[in-house]
């Protein structure tokens, strides 16, 4: 079954007449990753929050998982993003006042699902944020420092964590390495790779920057998305 | 449970701006409880003042004067009950007891009341409890005197303590030096007027102004005459003696001043506190008295009497609750404010909750849960705050002020508001609430920065 699966279709916001893109065909096979380029105000957002289920089509039909996010509830929408997606966002990706671990460890609090992939033992899902926290070259005496402390590059990694916990099938990446410089960013992908390899998770990477595009098994432009 | 993990970290991030928030809250809940408190503190005490007694008599005046001046000693009647009438109304048919009270003397500003020993057997205060001796006991003498708590308290007596009474009660101009009175008994506390109270009997009271006409003493020289003085009184008309010492009469604070009758005021008597025999006989003896021919005298039903003197006051009831009201209203507002100002900075938070899977309805619940903590932490601190403030009021003035409040636990009426507190902070909760489930609809996954 693909991850992501949109067919003819069309999204328009509520005040513009214009649809700011048009998809026949769109596919995200499991564990596939997807580089996903575009100018500014060409629609990458706006193309994430569809797949997150946020926004629903105008026309067509989105499917994640199999699932046609137009057919379901507001709520339902929402468990689907809390047990089969992970996000990263371009900066600001923590909540300050809590300590690195229980963010990475946020990415659980809304899923039962992810919860029970890691067995619903505290000790083990710490052990595993702890973990990725690691892998992602984190060292692990900073978990229990307030995360407004980190640098950029070390909040992206932590975002990262977040989104990599629990094993989703999919990762959404809203320009995640747009604040580090290239040798981080390098870095950082090879990482992320490694994770969503290791999980056989899809990936789709949004970036106006085509570096690193060609690290990735696809790549397309939201400009061909465009009429 | 992570919504309720989420606004305490998120209150404990701020926390400068919650503890400030909490104690507004308190201090208007605990503004609020405090005057509701002092006022049923106040009426209790008010009406706790006296117990037992059906009937008081007093020269004719309003009721609320009567009760004034005999039960919490405020002023003192203008006018006696003769020595005879006394005498006719203690020997109805329908009287168990009678308590005589001669006020208008003091004793270093305490008010002594002239009696008999039946005070101590039958003047009854709060639920029912005679007077008790904490020391000494009843006056045994004309020259023995029973202070109340408050003046063994504060004037550091003693028994055998001798006492010099003096005339008048506001501004003591004579004093009784030539009669030295001695503390036989002291009272344990009421919390009533008692306290403040130097109790003699009345041959006491006669003794001292034996010679004393119309509230002023013998003319200079005249101390050895005094009987003959007396005696001469009698055969006078009464009248002259009046006006000759009518522009005295301010110097010396005259009470009891009797009408144009000839005979020695110092016999008449400010009130007497009657018993029945049955409480139905009430009514009946009252319209007794109040038919008594020669003189005219009112008799007024204490506890009657009382709820009208209160009824007075508790027109300001309604103005207090509505004050104390509007006060915590303000205190929540300010909470409203100061959570209000943080939502634009939440609005990231908001976007990283929803990108986790959070649903808005949950993300706005944070922002309810938080009005709902600080309202309940503010309540609680108010409900302490005002406890904590009544019971020092009591420990430390209340001897003073005669103030009493007994219950430590929140009632009835207290709980009701604190949850109306809460209900507010919850329902004005929702207006931030709304705002953020709106902006979490509209910004979706975008963080505005
Ligand atoms: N909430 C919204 N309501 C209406 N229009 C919006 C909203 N969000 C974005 N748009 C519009 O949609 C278009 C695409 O915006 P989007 O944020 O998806 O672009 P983007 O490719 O992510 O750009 P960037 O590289 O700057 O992040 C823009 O023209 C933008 O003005
Ligand atoms: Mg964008």
């Amino acid at each position: 079954m693909n991850v992501v699966e949109m067919n003819d279709v069309e999204f328009s916001w509520e005040n513009s007449t214009q649809p700011l893109f048009r998809v026949s065909q769109f596919q995200v096979t499991p564990g596939q990753r997807l580089f996903v380029s575009g100018g500014s105000g060409a629609g990458k957002s706006t193309f994430l929050s569809l797949i997150a289920g946020i926004l629903i089509p105008t026309r067509g039909s989105i499917s994640i998982l199999g699932k046609a996010t137009n057919k379901l509830t507001f709520a339902e929408r929402d468990h689907l993003r809390a047990h089969h997606m992970g996000y990263i966002f371009q900066m600001f990706n923590l909540i300050p006042y809590l300590s690195v671990l229980e963010n990475v460890l946020l990415g659980l609090r809304f899923s039962s699902i992810k919860q029970a992939r890691l067995g619903h033992n505290n000790l083990e899902q710490e052990a595993e944020a702890k973990r990725l926290l690691n892998a992602l070259g984190l060292n692990s005496n900073l978990a229990n420092v307030a995360a407004r402390n980190l640098s950029v590059g070390q909040q992206q990694r932590v975002a990262a964590a977040r989104a990599l916990l629990g094993d989703p099938e999919l990762l959404l990446a809203d320009e995640p390495t747009s604040a580090l410089d290239a040798v981080n960013c390098a870095q950082f992908l090879e990482l992320l790779f490694t994770e969503c390899q290791r999980a056989n998770i899809a990936l789709i990477y949004v970036s106006h920057d085509q570096t690193s595009a060609a690290n990735f098994d696809r790549q397309i432009t939201m400009e061909s998305f465009h009429s | 449970m992570i919504l309720l993990t989420l606004s305490l970290k998120s209150m404990k991030n701020r926390a400068l701006s919650s503890t400030l928030t909490i104690f507004s809250i308190a201090i208007s809940v605990a503004l609020f409880l405090g005057v509701n408190r002092i006022r049923l503190g106040a009426k209790e005490s008010f009406a706790r003042t006296i117990a037992g007694t059906d009937l008081i008599v007093g020269a004719r005046t309003s009721p609320i004067q009567l009760l004034l001046n005999s039960v919490f000693h405020i002023g003192t009647p203008d006018n006696g009950v003769s020595q005879a009438s006394y005498e006719r109304i203690k020997n109805l048919p329908e009287v168990a007891w009678s308590v005589p009270l001669a006020l208008g003397d003091s004793h270093r500003g305490f008010r002594v009341v002239g009696s008999t020993a039946a005070i101590f057997d039958h003047l009854q205060y709060g639920a029912n409890h005679a007077l008790a001796f904490e020391q000494g006991m009843g006056f045994q003498g004309p020259f023995d005197a029973v202070i109340g708590a408050q003046v063994a308290k504060q004037l550091g007596y003693h028994l055998d303590q001798e006492m010099i009474l003096s005339h008048g009660t506001e501004h003591a101009m004579h004093h009784h030096a030539d009669h030295a009175f001695k503390v036989i008994g002291i009272l344990k506390k009421t919390s009533t007027p008692i306290d403040h109270s130097v109790i003699v009997c009345l041959e006491g009271i006669r003794a001292i102004h034996e010679g004393w006409h119309n509230g002023l003493p013998p003319a200079p020289g005249h101390e050895h005459e005094h009987e003959e003085e007396h005696d001469e009184h009698e055969h006078h008309d009464g009248h002259d003696e009046h006006e000759h010492h009518d522009e005295h009469e301010h110097e010396h604070h005259a009470n009891e001043e009797h009408d144009a009758h000839d005979h020695d005021h110092h016999d008449s008597l400010s009130a007497i506190l009657l018993g029945l025999k049955a409480k139905n006989l009430t009514l009946a003896v009252q319209t007794k008295i109040h038919g008594f021919e020669g003189e005219p005298l009112s008799a007024i039903l204490p506890g009657l009497t009382f709820y009208e003197l209160w009824s007075v006051i508790e027109s300001l009831e309604l103005s207090l609750f509505v004050i104390g009201m509007i006060v915590i209203l303000a205190g929540i507002l300010g909470m409203l404010a100061a959570i209000m100002t943080t939502l634009n900075e939440r609005r990231r938070e908001i976007a990283i909750l929803r990108s986790v899977g959070a649903n808005p309805w949950q993300v706005s619940t944070t922002l309810v849960l938080e009005a709902f903590i600080l309202a309940t932490l503010g309540s609680l601190l108010g409900l302490i705050l005002a406890t904590v403030s009544i019971f020092s009021i009591q420990f430390f003035a209340s001897a003073d002020v005669g103030f009493y409040y007994p219950h430590l636990m929140p009632t009835l009426f207290e709980v009701g508001i604190l949850g109306l507190v809460l209900l507010i902070s919850i329902v004005l909760g929702l207006v931030p609430a709304w705002k953020t489930y709106r902006n979490s609809l509209a910004d979706g996954l975008s963080i505005r920065t």
